[in-house]
């Protein structure tokens, strides 16, 4: 008997491929017997047990755990798996925000939804990363048991030495650094970042930074519009800096003095709780998962207006008292991650099935 | 946990853009991109768009004709037959589209060159004022330390004439 993680990809740097390595590393420590199939495996990931779907070979035994966050053949392909099955539900994407971006992912988008519907009384437990996921679940008449366990961080990655070059570049001036971390696409709302900060720029502080790191995920026209936007409302120092090293993400939420999410579609938001980490103070805008994952932790908006943002960015800046009892309330609900309580939940849950 | 009353803060905040007059002006994301199709963002030139595209092309125009054929052993046995059977069909239609793929990128690399040659070339305007101003500005400083100079030489030869006047008195 053996736990089979499957899904459709394993990114390199990927919040649902880095959650697959750690789960694969916590049931190697726990004496479970375990691998990782990917339909599509990217040549940077590597380790033991890990390997292309395509050489998979069912065994009646595999309790497989799959990985559901995109359009695939694998979604329907699961259901004909006679042993036990799991389901890691990640949230995917509605396909309206790729309306005019991208026909393919808003396609692959409405097909996935369509998929988990059907997915529906043919899975026998389901862990998701957040309530707000559950729910969805629940909604779509999903019966079988269910829980909601966090996204499981390795926090040990970010004791790592961050890239010098960067924080002497932007950690040593007296500028202000307003940081996103995520992959640009439309359901992030990278453009009503650029908008508050705009306010920001013009009212409150020119001398100010929207530093944007994550990669441009295959949709160029979105980010291609996002920079024609920022030049068109002549905003200064807006950065976009596609993907980059580990080293250098460390090294950026060390010199943010704000981390600024206006999302309007999260299943969890990992690089909230890495904010959190950092101890970075976190302005975001309250919507899907995103209220689940800050909890009392940061500064949760109810509306989205760009000037009433940047003033609160500019309060948070101005008022470091404000900030630190901030970083303490992201300090106690970054407890709710912790690394070891997160993974016995996920043991204890997997154990029911073996 | 210590409550933070945002509410209230925001109230603050509200009431601090009202008195200092901030106003809210037609910048949205969707107003600003207002005439912006899907065709004229195609249209848009975009320098890092290009830079990404040619890296990929760079990096990806060589298919290779052997791969690692994984999965059941009998299977992959029986895929290597067919595929040695049918090398004498493949191996040319690979090779044509590799030479084909070549020339591509290198003309992309040329287009690329061409681009970047002539950003730099649309600058050098704005660099040939800066440095005209520079000179002027320099040449300016010249001709009054001309004038000083002169006016100096003017004073030290009157007085100079003065103390021999005297003497000779």
């Amino acid at each position: 008997m053996r736990i089979v993680q499957i899904l459709p990809v394993l990114a390199f740097g990927d919040a649902i491929g880095n959650h697959t390595l750690a789960l694969a590393d916590a049931f190697t420590r726990n004496g479970i017997h375990n691998c990782v199939y990917a339909q599509m495996l990217d040549s940077r990931v590597s380790g033991k047990n890990i390997y292309e779907y395509k050489e998979y070979v069912r065994q009646p035994q595999d309790v497989i755990l799959y990985h559901m966050s995109t359009d695939s053949l694998l979604n329907r392909q699961l259901c004909l798996h006679t042993g036990a099955k799991l389901m890691n539900y990640h949230n995917i994407t509605p396909a309206h925000f790729f309306h005019g971006f991208h026909e393919g992912a808003e396609r692959g988008c409405q097909e996935a939804r369509e998929d988990l519907a059907y997915m529906a009384g043919r899975v026998d437990g389901c862990v998701s990363d957040s309530l707000y996921n559950q729910r969805e679940l629940e909604q779509l008449g999903y019966g079988c048991p269910m829980t909601d366990i966090p996204i499981l961080i390795p926090f040990q990655d970010y004791e790592r030495e961050p890239d010098a070059q960067i924080i002497r570049e932007y950690g040593e001036d007296e500028y202000t650094n307003i940081l996103f971390v995520g992959r640009v696409v439309p359901n992030k709302k990278q453009e009503d970042l650029i908008e508050a900060f705009y306010y920001y720029q013009k009212y409150y502080n020119a001398k100010s930074r929207l530093i944007m790191v994550g990669s441009y995920a295959g949709i160029d026209r979105y980010v291609e519009s996002l920079e024609l936007y920022a030049d068109r409302i002549g905003v200064d120092n807006v950065i976009f800096t596609g993907q980059i090293s580990f080293a250098k993400i460390l090294a950026f939420y060390k010199t943010a003095d704000v981390f600024l999410c206006m999302s309007e579609h999260e299943g969890f938001c990992v690089p909230l709780v890495e904010a959190m980490y950092f101890r970075v103070p976190i302005i975001a805008y309250q919507s899907t998962a995103v209220g689940d994952t800050m909890g009392e932790g940061g500064i949760l908006l109810e509306r989205k207006e760009p000037l009433e943002t940047a003033g609160m960015i500019d309060y948070l800046v101005r008022h470091p008292q404000l900030a630190e009892k901030i970083r303490c309330n992201q300090a106690a609900r970054l407890e709710q991650f912790e690394h070891d309580r997160v993974e016995a939940a996920y043991l204890e849950f997997v154990r029911r099935f073996i | 946990m210590e409550k933070i009353d945002v509410q209230e803060i925001m109230e603050g905040i509200r009431k601090e853009i009202a008195d200092r007059g901030y106003t809210k002006e037609e910048i949205s994301y969707a107003q600003a991109l207002a005439n912006m199709d899907a065709a004229s963002l195609d249209r848009c030139y975009n320098p890092r768009a290009l830079k990404m595209k040619y890296e990929y092309v760079r990096g990806h125009y060589n298919n290779p004709i052997y791969f690692e054929l994984k999965g059941n052993p009998v299977k992959v046995l029986f895929q290597k037959v067919v595929r040695r059977l049918f090398l004498f069909v493949i191996y040319p239609a690979f090779h044509f589209q590799n030479v084909y793929n070549e020339a591509v990128a290198d003309c992309i690399r040329q287009m690329k060159n061409y681009i970047e040659e002539n950003e730099q070339l649309k600058r050098m305007p704005a660099k040939m004022a800066a440095l005209e101003k520079q000179v002027r500005g320099q040449q300016e400083q010249i001709d009054e330390l001309k004038k000083e100079l002169s006016r100096c030489v003017s004073m030290g030869e009157a007085s100079s004439m003065g103390r021999e006047s005297e003497h000779e008195v």
